[in-house]
C-alpha cells in the first residue's frame, strides 16, 4: 500500500497530475478507476527498471576493488589466424552493441583505465606539460647503475637504477632520426594523459655515457653499454638524448591486455574490452597521434597496491612509435591508410602492376628526420586505420568517436604549443610542424565526428537555464546546428516513459530556459535538421530548500550525416 | 453516506487489486523481454539496487567466484615457441638462431647446395669469440635428400681499409645435369654426371671509400669426375667420350684480381669480398633486395691446369646492374643486369664442368638449372618491380642470354624467357622467392631462399 501510494506520488505529471488531483477532490467515476487500474497495473516495483539511479551519472567506477593479481600474460602472446582473419575480413558497421561502461550521460567514469582530465576540468598548461609525472625525475646525485639491456623493438633501450634504487627505463633515438622517437613519445604521453589515458612517466634528458655506471655481477658490463650507445645518436657535444620512463607504483608486472573479452582472472574487469567506451574512442584518439602500430604488445597491465587495495592498472605504453616514428625509421607510408592485410589492394596492385592501389605513395613529407612521416594534408579520420586489425576499434560506433572527438578538440592551439613544447626539438620548423598538424588533425577529427548525435556537449544547469556547447559549430560545422527545436516532457523514471509534448521552442542559443515543472525528471529534446538529436535528462536533486534541477542523462541519435560505423 | 462510503470501499479495492493483478502480468513480460539482460547481469541481487556503483562492484564480487587462469591456446604455445626463435636469410640459405644453442654458436641451416640438390638442411658453427664487424668465421656442413653434401669453413676480417680472407670447400654433386655443350643442344639429351670438387684459397682486398674494392684470390681447385646416381645416362653413353673433362680429371692453380664499384641501397653484408672468391658461383643473380643504385664488376682469372697445362684458360667476367626507381614507396623500379664471361683458352679445351653455364633461377629463368654451357655467355635480365603488399614485392622479367664458342656464333639469336616473380620481403630484405617463368621448352618455378647478390 505504501508503494502504491508512493508511485502515485512520483507519477508521471500528464496523467498523474490529473488522476492524483481527481483522487483528492474525490470525483469518482468508473471510468476513471478503470483508467486508475490500468495506471497502477504498469508502475514498476524494481528499482531495477528505472534508467536513472541514485548516484547516476556515476563518475566513479569501482573497478579497484581489493582483488587477487591475475597471471603474467607474455608480452608477445598473439591472437589465432583466424581471429586474425575474422577482423582483417570484418565488416565495417557490422557492430552494433553500445559501449557498456559508459555513465548515463555517455561520459566514461574514472576507472583503473581512464581518468577524466582535460576536457571535463580544464588542464592547466603546466599540468599539461608536466603529463604523467607523478613522481621525481631520476635523482642526478650519484651515476645511474646500468642493471639491464632491453632487446625488444629496434632502439637501444637500457634499464637502470637511479640514487634513490628507483628502476627506470632509457630509449635512445636512432643515429639516423634523432629527436624523432623520443619527441613523439613525450608528445603523445603528455596528449594521452591528458585525455584520460594511463601512460608511464616520461622525462626527457641529455646525458653524459659517464652518467651511466656498469654492473657487472648482476647487470651489463661496459662494452655492452658501450655497444648500446654505438647504436644511439649522438649529439655534437657527445651527450645522448634519452627517455626516461617508469610506472609508478608497480607491484607486479602483467603483460598487455587485449582489445577483446576481458581478463578471465581479474574481478575487476568485468566489461569486455571491446565494449569499453575509452578503448572504442581510442581509435579516433590513435588516428590524431597516428598511433597505427597499437597492438597488444604496446599495452601493458600493472598490479597495484594502493590504501591496502589490489588491483590492475591498465597503460598505453611505447609510445615512441607514435606521430612519425616507427622507432628507429619513419613511419612507412602505407601505415594508417590499410591494415596489414587488405587483400583487394594487393590484387588490385598486382593487376595493374602496382600503378593503382597505392595513393598513399604519393603523399608527401616534411622530410625532416626529427618528424618521420607524420602531417596532416591526407589525414582522413574516417579512413585512419590501425596496421593490426584492432577488435575494440572494431566495435565502435558514432557515440564512441563522439565522445573521444569531443575530447580532442577541447584541446587549444596554446595546450598544444605547450605540449610539443616538452619535446625539445631543436628545430623551430619541426615545432612548427607538429603542433599544425596535430592541429589540422584535431579539426578534420571534428569536423568528422562532432556532427553526429546533435553534435552537443558539457550540458549544465546554471542559474535556471540548461547551457551546452555547440561543439559541431565551433570546429567546423555548418551552422544548421544554430536552428534547433527544444521540447520537452516529463519523464517517469520508473516506468520509462514520456509525457507527450508539453512545451515546445526554437533557439539559435546555447543555453535555453528549463521548464518549471514539479516532476522529478523532465527530458530537453534538442533537435537539428541534419545533425539528429540530443535528449537531456533533467532530475531536482538536492534537499527541501537546495532543490535544484541537474543534468542526469545525455542520449544522442545520429542525424543525416554521420550515420555509419567511424 | 453509508451508502457512498461503502462505494468508495468497493471502487477502492477494485482500483488495488486490480493494480495488482495487471502490474504481476507486467512484471512476467518485462521479466521475459529482459531475460537477456538480466540473464547478462550475473549480478542477481545487485539488480534491485538503487545505487549504480553498487550493481558494478556487484558484478565483480560474482566474478570473483568464478575467476580462473587464463590457459594459452595451441597457437598461442605454437607462437610463443616461434617467437623464440631467431633467423637471418642470406642468399640460398635459411640460418636459425635457436636460443639453446646459440650462446654456442651452433645454428641449423637450410639450403645452401643449391642446382639438383633438392631439400638441404645442415649445421653452422660460427665461434662466437671470432664474430663482429670485423670478424668472420664459420664452418658449415650440409646435406641433403638426393645424396649432395659439402663442409666448408671460412675466416677474415678487416683491418681499415683491407680485407682479407681465407676459405676451403668441398662439394659432392652427384645428379648434376648436361645437356651438351653450344647453344643448340636439346632439351631431351639429359646426361648425368658426379662431380666432387674441393678448393681452398685465399682473398686479399683493399676498399676505396664504401663503394670501390680492388683485390685478388689464389687458390687450389681439385676435380673428380664420375658417373651420375640415378637414372639419367652418363655423359660418354649419350654424347661419346669427346666432351672434355669425361676422360681425365683436372686440378687447377687459380689466380685472379677483381674490381668491383657497387652503389646499390642493398642492406646485406659485402665487408669481406665472399663472392670474389672460386667458392662462390660468378652469374649470381640479379639483387632482389636493391632498389636503386649502379654496380659494376670485372674480374679476370687465370685457371692454371696442374696435371695438364693444355687445359689452362683465362676467363673474363663482367658484371653490370642497374636499380632505376620509379616511384619510391611503393620501390616501383627497374632493375637491369648484363653479363659476360670470356675465355680464352689458347687452344685448349675447358672441362665441361669448368665452362659457364646459364639456365636456372639466377639467368635464364624459363630453362632447366644449367642448359646451355660453353666457353663464353652473354646474358641480360631485365625486370619491372612494385611492392604490391608490405611483405611482398612483384615483378615481371625478361631475359635473354646466348652461349657460344666463339664470336663468329654470337650472331645467333638469343635464348629468351619470360615471367612473373614474388618475392617475400621484411624490413627490404628478401626472404624467400617464386619466379614462374616460361621458355622455348615450357614454364618452369623456381622457389628459393634470400635474394641474389
Amino acid at each position: 500500500m505504501v508503494r502504491l501510494l508512493l508511485s502515485c506520488a512520483s507519477w508521471r505529471w500528464a496523467v498523474g497530475q490529473w488522476a492524483v488531483g481527481q483522487w483528492a477532490v474525490g470525483q469518482w467515476a468508473v471510468g476513471r478507476c478503470v483508467l486508475c487500474v490500468l495506471v497502477l497495473g504498469t508502475v514498476p516495483i524494481a528499482s531495477s527498471a528505472q534508467r536513472f539511479l541514485a548516484d547516476d551519472p556515476l563518475w566513479e567506477d569501482p573497478d579497484r576493488l581489493d582483488m587477487p593479481f591475475p597471471e603474467r600474460r607474455a608480452t608477445n602472446s598473439r591472437i589465432g589466424p583466424l581471429e586474425f582473419l575474422r577482423r582483417s575480413f570484418a565488416v565495417p558497421g557490422r557492430y552494433t552493441t553500445p559501449a557498456q561502461n559508459k555513465n548515463t550521460v555517455g561520459g566514461v567514469p574514472n576507472s583503473s583505465w581512464y581518468t577524466n582530465r582535460h576536457y571535463r576540468f580544464g588542464s592547466t598548461r603546466a599540468a599539461l606539460r608536466t603529463g604523467p609525472n607523478e613522481e621525481p625525475a631520476p635523482s642526478l646525485q650519484a651515476q645511474w647503475r646500468v642493471t639491464g639491456v632491453v632487446s625488444r623493438g629496434d632502439l637501444p633501450r637500457l634499464v637502470i637504477r637511479d640514487a634513490t634504487d628507483r628502476r627506470f627505463q632509457l630509449l635512445f633515438d636512432a643515429p639516423a632520426h634523432p629527436e624523432m622517437a623520443t619527441g613523439a613519445a613525450m608528445i603523445s604521453s603528455r596528449l594521452l594523459h591528458a585525455v584520460g589515458y594511463n601512460v608511464p612517466q616520461h622525462w626527457l634528458r641529455r646525458i653524459q655515457p659517464r652518467r651511466l655506471a656498469a654492473t657487472p655481477q648482476d647487470g651489463p658490463d661496459s662494452s655492452t653499454i658501450d655497444s648500446v650507445l654505438a647504436r644511439a645518436a649522438q649529439r655534437s657535444d657527445g651527450t645522448y638524448r634519452t627517455l626516461v620512463t617508469r610506472i609508478p607504483h608497480v607491484a607486479r608486472r602483467l603483460g598487455p591486455f587485449r582489445f577483446q573479452e576481458t581478463r578471465p582472472d581479474d574481478a575487476n574487469d568485468v566489461f569486455p574490452h571491446q565494449h569499453r567506451r575509452e578503448l572504442r574512442g581510442l581509435r579516433v584518439v590513435a588516428a590524431w597521434i597516428h598511433h597505427s602500430k597499437l597492438r597488444p604488445r604496446h599495452t601493458l597491465d600493472v598490479g597495484v597496491r594502493k590504501d591496502g587495495r589490489r588491483f590492475v592498472r591498465h597503460y598505453l605504453r611505447d609510445l615512441h612509435r607514435t606521430l612519425g616514428s616507427a622507432g628507429a625509421r619513419p613511419k612507412s607510408a602505407w601505415s594508417g591508410h590499410e591494415h596489414v592485410l587488405e587483400v583487394g589492394r594487393v590484387v588490385e596492385r598486382i593487376g595493374t602492376l602496382g600503378l593503382s592501389g597505392g595513393e598513399w605513395a604519393d603523399e608527401a613529407s616534411l622530410g625532416a628526420p626529427a618528424v618521420g612521416r607524420f602531417g596532416a594534408e591526407s589525414f582522413a579520420p574516417r579512413q585512419w586505420r590501425p596496421e593490426w586489425p584492432n577488435s575494440a576499434f572494431q566495435h565502435a560506433r558514432p557515440a564512441d568517436a563522439f565522445w573521444a572527438a569531443k575530447k580532442i578538440c577541447a584541446f587549444s592551439r596554446a595546450d598544444l604549443q605547450a605540449i610539443v613544447a616538452t619535446a625539445q626539438y631543436s628545430s623551430p620548423a619541426v615545432r612548427r610542424h607538429m603542433v599544425q598538424a596535430l592541429m589540422d588533425r584535431r579539426d578534420a577529427i571534428g569536423t568528422a565526428y562532432l556532427g553526429w548525435g546533435g553534435g552537443l556537449g558539457r550540458f549544465q544547469v546554471e542559474r535556471g537555464r540548461l547551457t551546452f556547447a555547440d561543439l559541431w559549430a565551433r570546429y567546423g560545422g555548418a551552422p544548421d546546428t544554430l536552428r534547433r527545436t527544444v521540447t520537452w516532457r516529463v519523464f517517469d523514471n520508473q516506468a520509462d516513459t514520456l509525457s507527450p509534448v508539453l512545451h515546445r521552442t526554437a533557439t539559435a542559443h546555447e543555453a535555453v530556459p528549463i521548464v518549471d515543472y514539479s516532476a522529478p525528471y523532465v527530458r530537453a529534446t534538442l533537435r537539428t535538421s541534419t545533425a539528429g538529436a540530443t535528449h537531456v535528462f533533467l532530475r531536482w536533486d538536492g534537499t527541501e530548500g537546495t532543490r535544484r534541477r541537474r543534468v542526469v542523462g545525455v542520449e544522442r541519435q545520429g542525424g543525416k550525416r554521420a550515420a555509419s560505423a567511424p | 453516506m453509508d451508502c457512498l462510503c461503502v462505494r468508495r470501499i468497493a471502487l477502492i479495492s477494485v482500483v488495488i487489486w486490480g493494480g495488482v493483478l495487471l502490474r504481476a502480468g507486467g512484471t512476467c513480460a518485462r521479466a521475459q523481454a529482459q531475460q537477456g539482460t538480466a540473464a547478462a547481469d550475473s549480478a542477481r541481487p545487485a539488480a534491485a539496487s538503487t545505487s549504480r556503483a553498487a550493481r558494478w562492484r556487484a558484478k565483480r564480487r560474482a566474478k570473483v567466484k568464478t575467476i580462473s587462469p587464463p590457459q594459452p591456446s595451441v597457437w598461442e604455445r605454437a607462437a610463443s615457441a616461434v617467437s623464440q626463435i631467431g633467423g637471418a636469410v642470406v642468399p640460398h640459405r635459411l640460418i636459425l638462431r635457436l636460443p639453446q644453442l646459440d650462446i654456442s654458436g651452433f645454428h641449423p641451416v637450410f639450403g645452401g647446395l643449391g642446382g639438383n640438390a633438392g631439400a638441404t638442411g645442415g649445421i653452422l658453427y660460427e665461434p662466437p669469440f671470432w664474430q663482429g664487424p670485423r670478424r668472420l668465421a664459420e664452418v658449415e656442413g650440409l646435406g641433403s635428400i638426393h645424396g649432395y653434401y659439402g663442409l666448408g669453413a671460412r675466416v677474415g676480417g678487416r683491418l681499415g681499409s683491407y680485407v682479407g680472407f681465407a676459405y676451403v670447400r668441398y662439394r659432392h654433386r652427384p645428379r648434376d645435369a648436361f645437356y651438351g655443350l653450344g647453344p643448340n643442344s636439346e632439351a631431351d639429351t639429359k646426361a648425368g654426371f658426379r662431380l666432387d670438387q674441393a678448393v681452398a684459397g685465399g682473398l686479399l682486398g683493399r676498399r676505396f671509400g664504401p663503394d670501390v674494392l680492388l683485390g685478388a684470390h689464389v687458390s687450389y681447385q681439385q676435380n673428380r669426375y664420375g658417373p651420375g646416381h640415378g637414372e639419367q645416362p652418363d655423359i660418354p653413353e649419350l654424347f661419346g667420350g669427346g666432351v672434355p673433362g669425361v676422360r681425365s680429371n683436372f686440378d687447377y692453380v687459380l689466380a685472379g684480381a677483381f674490381f668491383e664499384v657497387d652503389s646499390r641501397d642493398a642492406s646485406y653484408d659485402r665487408t669481406f669480398g665472399h663472392r670474389f672468391a672460386p667458392t662462390e658461383p660468378r652469374l649470381r643473380g640479379v639483387s632482389l633486395d636493391a632498389s636503386q643504385g649502379f654496380y659494376f664488376a670485372t674480374e679476370v682469372t687465370h685457371n692454371q691446369a696442374v696435371a695438364s697445362p693444355g687445359q689452362s684458360f683465362t676467363r673474363w667476367t663482367f658484371d653490370v646492374r642497374e636499380f632505376l626507381p620509379i616511384r619510391e614507396d611503393l620501390l616501383h623500379g627497374v632493375s637491369i643486369r648484363q653479363f659476360a664471361s670470356l675465355t680464352r683458352t689458347g687452344g685448349s679445351h675447358v672441362p665441361f664442368y669448368r665452362l659457364q653455364s646459364i639456365g636456372g633461377d639466377r639467368s635464364l629463368r624459363g630453362y632447366a638449372s644449367n642448359r646451355f654451357r660453353d666457353r663464353n655467355v652473354v646474358l641480360a635480365n631485365a625486370e619491372v618491380r612494385c611492392q604490391v603488399w608490405h611483405w611482398l614485392d612483384m615483378a615481371v622479367f625478361g631475359d635473354a642470354g646466348h652461349v657460344f664458342q666463339d664470336v663468329r656464333t654470337l650472331g645467333q639469336a638469343p635464348r629468351v624467357g619470360y615471367g612473373v616473380g614474388f618475392r617475400v620481403k621484411n624490413d627490404g630484405k628478401t626472404l624467400g622467392r617464386a619466379d614462374i617463368a616460361h621458355g622455348a621448352e615450357g614454364w618452369r618455378l623456381h622457389l628459393d631462399l634470400g635474394s641474389l647478390f
